[in-house]
C-alpha cells in the first residue's frame, strides 16, 4: 500500500530534479560561450601591399634599411684597424739580441760531446777492454 | 748516464752491453754479471776498479771518475 503511494512521488521528484539540472547546465554553457566570444581578439585582415601599390618607393626604403644595418658592423672594424696601426706603442724599444760566444764548441774545434737519447747498445764486436783509457761498462736491458 | 758521458766522453770510454744479446755472453761470464743494471769501472788495462749494482747516485760516479782520472 505504501509502495503504491511513494513510488509515483519519488519518480516525480527525480524527474523534476532532472529537468532542473538540465536547465542549469544549459544556462551555464550558454554563458561560457558568451564569455569566450567576448574575450576573443578582434581579427583584422592585414593585406600585404603589392608591388604595383608600392611603386618605386619600396626599393628605396629597403636600401635605407640595409644601410642602417651595415653601419654598426663597419664601426668596430674601423676601431680595430686604428688599434693595429698603433701597435707597438710609440717609443717602445725592442730588446736587442745577445750572443753567448764560446758556450758551445764549434765543429772545427772537434770534441763535440755525444748527445744520446734513450738506450743504445754498443756493438759487442767493437768492445776492447784494455784500451789504455778508463772505461765504464754497463750491463742493461731494454725491458 | 748519458749526462755523465757528455761530460767525460773525452776521458772515459762508455760501453753499454745488452744483457739479452747472445753476443755479450762472454762479457757476462767475464764480469760475473748478476742482474741489470750492473756497472763496472775499468782502468786502462781492463782491470775492474769499481763495481755497482742497481741505481747509483751521480755523485758516486763522479767521485770514482775523478779518482781514476787522477791516477
Amino acid at each position: 500500500m505504501l509502495m503504491k503511494i511513494y513510488i509515483p512521488r519519488i519518480t516525480l521528484v527525480f524527474s523534476v530534479m532532472l529537468v532542473l539540472a538540465l536547465a542549469i547546465s544549459a544556462c551555464s554553457t550558454q554563458q561560457a560561450e558568451e564569455v569566450v566570444q567576448e574575450d576573443a581578439p578582434v581579427q583584422t585582415e592585414e593585406v600585404m601591399p603589392t608591388i604595383e601599390q608600392l611603386g618605386t618607393e619600396a626599393p628605396a626604403e629597403l636600401l635605407e634599411t640595409e644601410a642602417q644595418v651595415e653601419e654598426p658592423v663597419n664601426e668596430p672594424a674601423a676601431e680595430d684597424s686604428e688599434e693595429i696601426e698603433g701597435y707597438p706603442a710609440p717609443g717602445y724599444q725592442f730588446p736587442t739580441p745577445t750572443t753567448d760566444d764560446g758556450a758551445y764548441p764549434s765543429p772545427e774545434q772537434g770534441g763535440v760531446p755525444p748527445v744520446k737519447t734513450g738506450l743504445v747498445a754498443t756493438d759487442p764486436s767493437s768492445v776492447v777492454l784494455a784500451t789504455g783509457t778508463p772505461q765504464l761498462v754497463e750491463f742493461f736491458a731494454f725491458w | 748516464m748519458h749526462g755523465l758521458e757528455a761530460e767525460y766522453y773525452d776521458r772515459i770510454n762508455f760501453v753499454y752491453l745488452d744483457v739479452d744479446d747472445p753476443a755479450n755472453t762472454d762479457f757476462k761470464e767475464q764480469f760475473r754479471f748478476r742482474y741489470q743494471p750492473q756497472l763496472f769501472l775499468l782502468d786502462g788495462n781492463g782491470q775492474v776498479v769499481r763495481e755497482w749494482v742497481g741505481p747509483v747516485p751521480r755523485e758516486e760516479f763522479v767521485a770514482a771518475f775523478e779518482e781514476i782520472l787522477a791516477q
